[in-house]
């Protein structure tokens, strides 16, 4: 039996007392025990940020590589190896700024990877900096007073529901057993899954707070996920109360399933033959 | 008696320049004759000037020749521009020899260099059918009554490459062009007809063969002329050589997937040309960091920017060789003709695997577009994946501060051996060292441990090819593509009686310097590119301390023998 023992890694998370990432990164743990899932068929593959330090504090395959690229390096990897549970891990600016592109090609792809991004709405690692989730107005370093920030914010889920992201869902890191429940839907799904996690930065972020979401957020109940506009709808809600939980949820065939070559099986099992009547063709 | 003939083919972009090219030079392979075929083209679809140039002889050719015996000429202005003793196509020869051409071209400078065979190539084909294309078949047919060779052979070749109705049409139009040269002109040479048949093959073709005999189960790549050759062999032969192929949404993305893939336990190769290599560079950092093996093949154009997209240049060495930031392994190989494009793709993959580096195979647009004849290629390969763990070993490094450097691997799947790969600085264990607590000792052991990878490939580096440099005094040194052209100019030279040899630089970083002085000592040295800075001869200088004499070009188009051996006498080499 897996339990979270299993997980415990000798390095400790270095994030400030009271990040959200903690919480994340327990109920990462608590997931993938819950439902039995050994270390050694788990890889977590981050890119660069405070939050994506992720697979540096769990025992598993980790990956920590570029900033905005863990989702080309997920796919890699379940291209070459289905039978991995692949979880990609980061932060807003990692994944919505840097490597935005490729949120948008492996939804529509729907690459069978689980995306988990600590939303802060700010560069915390490099001070605080505002992020592309930052609201309009946000007063940062990079965006002064009294303007703030004048982009307007980019809304993952949105997104990635125009992208064809079979699964779509909100957490929030001060409901770390909600959480827990996201992850481990969105690890049983078969395809795409973006959770993006409301995730307060306690030294940088004095607006998106534990109070300012404790306020605000309220659990989806009963709603319909396989309805797309009814999704979208909820995707777009005012921010005095934001949803959290499954917005979207729909079957269809992964990646791997579909490509001729892939839905044979694993690569790692293959051999590649060469005949001798390959050079045939250039006689 | 003459044994070695060019021909060339001109006309529009979509007048089937290139094709009727590879169908002549298939027909000459399978006589048993080796060839050498370059295209000369531009960056659009219809119109403009483009040409294909085949040359052919019953000894290995080595490039595309001085010289031009045979113009089949499409349109006016190609049978004007090849006529022309001031040709301007970058150091292709003007015609002294046979035109062919329609008959319905008649406003043409005459030149008494040349034999205008003007034919009914248009009223032959329209009399068969409506494709206007097939008039260049007929033309094709003229070509081999003109070298006295089989027209059954090309009749077999069309069969080949054409199928149905466009098959029996082209034949047809075939035996009537060969048909109406022998009643009406005289064959210009004999070319033997019974030798074994040769291969035709590509360069990018011959990468994409190396790869897969190399053991690759997937190519992830973003199309960009020169490379894209070895992307469409491999898609068009994905599915019976069961290889994954992936077009991805940038280059970026491309080197990050087979990073993932090759991390997670197979062989997986990207490939691109200059401005598609540049978006890797982080990704290749990140390879050598992680010491994750991957093979990046990069087929260099005319650059910087788009440059000259559908031309030559070897402009991008000191970038591939400076890829990335940081101070890091690698390893770059430039072969030198199709026959090594082949064979050292795939050695390029058991490099990568047993050093755990990023490999980096350098081609260009001579290189990858061209088409060459080879004898046979060897289809026995020992796949060696280098170094990797047993499962369940307790406190498994994965970073091993090995003597050379090697440290075993292990794929996520496999049991006990649970680690983390890491872009930031990393123990023998892969926890980082750079965040809580900067650790400089195990910071130096980790840049050591990896650096020492690259000692020991060194140490491991074959000798330097050569070229008749016995007893040479002049050595020509040349990396990639310029081989075979390089080599006939020595030959040249020696004709005239310098006692010239070629040096060939294929492993280009790490630098075999020890033998590179060995072999030069007391030789003038000049160092022959297709760049205008003479990045490998700046190399040479780093690497050895020695000064080197340059001959250069950089107008887009590749080198010809004679042009070589020109340069060589005005920069005084003799």
């Amino acid at each position: 039996m897996v339990t979270l023992k299993d997980y415990d890694y000798h390095v400790k998370p270095d994030w400030c007392p009271g990040c959200g990432n903690f919480s994340q990164w327990t109920a990462i743990k608590g997931a993938l025990v819950e439902l039995g899932i050994e270390p050694h068929n788990v890889v977590i593959v981050s890119g660069i940020g405070c939050s994506s330090n992720m697979p540096e504090y769990i025992r598993a395959y980790g990956f920590h590589g570029l900033h905005g690229r863990p989702l080309p390096v997920a796919s890699g990897i379940k291209f070459t190896n289905s039978k991995l549970t692949v979880i990609a891990y980061g932060g807003d600016g990692d994944g919505y700024y840097e490597g935005l592109n490729h949120l948008y090609h492996t939804a529509k792809r729907n690459v069978d990877v689980k995306y988990i991004v600590s939303d802060n709405e700010v560069f915390g690692l490099t001070t605080g900096q505002a992020s592309p989730t930052a609201p309009l107005g946000f007063v940062s370093k990079t965006t002064p007073p009294p303007e703030g920030s004048l982009e307007v914010p980019v809304n993952p889920l949105t997104l990635a529901l125009t992208a064809g992201a079979t699964f779509v869902a909100r957490g929030y890191s001060g409901e770390i057993k909600h959480l827990q429940s996201l992850i481990v839907e969105a690890l049983k799904h078969k395809g795409f899954a973006l959770i993006d996690v409301l995730s307060p930065c306690v030294t940088w972020n004095k607006i998106a707070t534990y109070e300012y979401y404790r306020e605000r957020v309220y659990k989806l109940q009963g709603n319909d996920v396989t309805n797309f506009d009814n999704a979208y709808k909820l995707a777009t809600e005012s921010s005095d109360k934001i949803p959290i939980g499954i917005f979207y949820k729909v079957e269809k065939p992964t990646y791997n399933d579909i490509d001729p070559v892939l839905k044979q099986g694993p690569l790692t099992e293959k051999n590649v033959e060469i005949k001798k009547d390959i050079l045939e063709e250039f006689y | 008696m003459k044994k070695d003939f060019v021909i060339r083919i001109g006309g529009a972009a979509g007048d089937g320049v290139q094709s009727s090219g590879i169908l002549l030079a298939k027909t000459f392979t399978r006589h048993g004759l080796h060839i050498f075929g370059y295209n000369y083209y531009q960056d659009l679809i219809r119109g403009g000037n483009s040409w294909y140039q085949i040359r052919v002889s019953d000894k290995k050719v080595k490039n595309q020749g001085d010289g031009l015996d045979i113009l089949v000429a499409l349109n006016e202005d190609s049978l004007n521009r090849h006529t022309d003793p001031n040709i301007n196509e970058g150091g292709a020869s003007y015609l002294k020899g046979i035109a062919i051409f329609d008959e319905s071209i008649k406003n043409y400078e005459k030149r008494d260099f040349v034999k205008y065979l003007p034919s009914p190539l248009s009223s032959i084909s329209s009399k068969i059918s409506k494709n206007p294309l097939l008039k260049n078949t007929v033309a094709l047919g003229m070509v081999i009554a003109a070298l006295d060779l089989d027209i059954e052979i090309l009749v077999s070749a069309i069969a080949t490459v054409f199928k149905g109705k466009s098959s029996d049409e082209n034949i047809e139009a075939a035996r009537q062009g060969y048909n109406y040269y022998m009643a009406n002109f005289e064959k210009i040479g004999t070319l033997p007809r019974n030798g074994k048949k040769k291969l035709l093959m590509g360069g990018g073709e011959a990468v994409g063969l190396g790869a897969a005999v190399g053991g690759i189960k997937a190519y992830v790549a973003y199309p960009m002329t020169p490379a894209s050759s070895t992307l469409h062999w491999l898609a068009s032969h994905s599915k019976e050589l069961n290889i994954f192929i992936k077009v991805p949404e940038d280059e970026i993305s491309a080197i990050n997937t087979v990073i993932g893939m090759n991390y997670a336990g197979i062989r997986a190769m990207t490939g691109s040309s200059g401005g598609g290599y540049d978006l890797m560079h982080e990704g290749i950092g990140l390879a050598s960091m992680l010491e994750v093996p991957v093979v990046i093949y990069e087929s260099q154009r005319a650059g910087p920017s788009t440059g000259l997209p559908t031309k030559t240049e070897q402009g991008d060495l000191m970038m591939i060789i400076n890829s990335s930031h940081g101070d890091y392994p690698r390893a770059v190989i430039a072969p030198g003709d199709v026959e090594e494009a082949y064979y050292y793709t795939r050695e390029a993959l058991n490099l990568a695997d047993k050093y755990q580096m990023p490999v980096i195979v350098v081609s260009d647009l001579y290189l990858s577009e061209r088409i060459e004849s080879l004898d046979d290629l060897s289809l026995e390969f020992n796949i060696d994946r280098g170094m990797i763990a047993k499962e369940n070993i307790e406190n498994f490094l994965r970073y091993e501060y090995t003597e050379n450097g090697i440290s075993p691997r292990a794929f996520p799947g496999m049991r006990g051996l649970m680690h983390n790969e890491d872009s930031d600085e990393h123990d023998e264990r892969g926890d980082v060292v750079s965040d809580i607590i900067t650790d400089p000792i195990k910071r130096k052991l980790s840049v050591e441990k990896r650096m020492r990878k690259l000692e020991t490939l060194k140490n491991n580096l074959p000798p330097f090819k050569t070229y008749r440099i016995e007893d040479a005094e002049i050595v020509l040194v040349q990396w990639g593509s310029t081989k075979g052209v390089v080599e006939e100019a020595a030959d040249i030279l020696r004709e005239e009686g310098i006692k010239a040899g070629v040096l060939e630089v294929k492993y280009i970083f790490p630098f075999n310097t020890v033998d590179f002085i060995t072999k030069t000592k007391g030789k003038k040295i000049i160092v022959v590119e297709n760049n205008y800075s003479g990045q490998l001869s700046g190399l040479i200088k780093m690497f050895t301390g020695l000064d080197t004499l340059k001959i250069n070009k950089y107008n887009g188009e590749a080198f010809y023998p004679n042009e070589i051996v020109n340069e060589f006498k005005k920069i005084g080499g003799a």
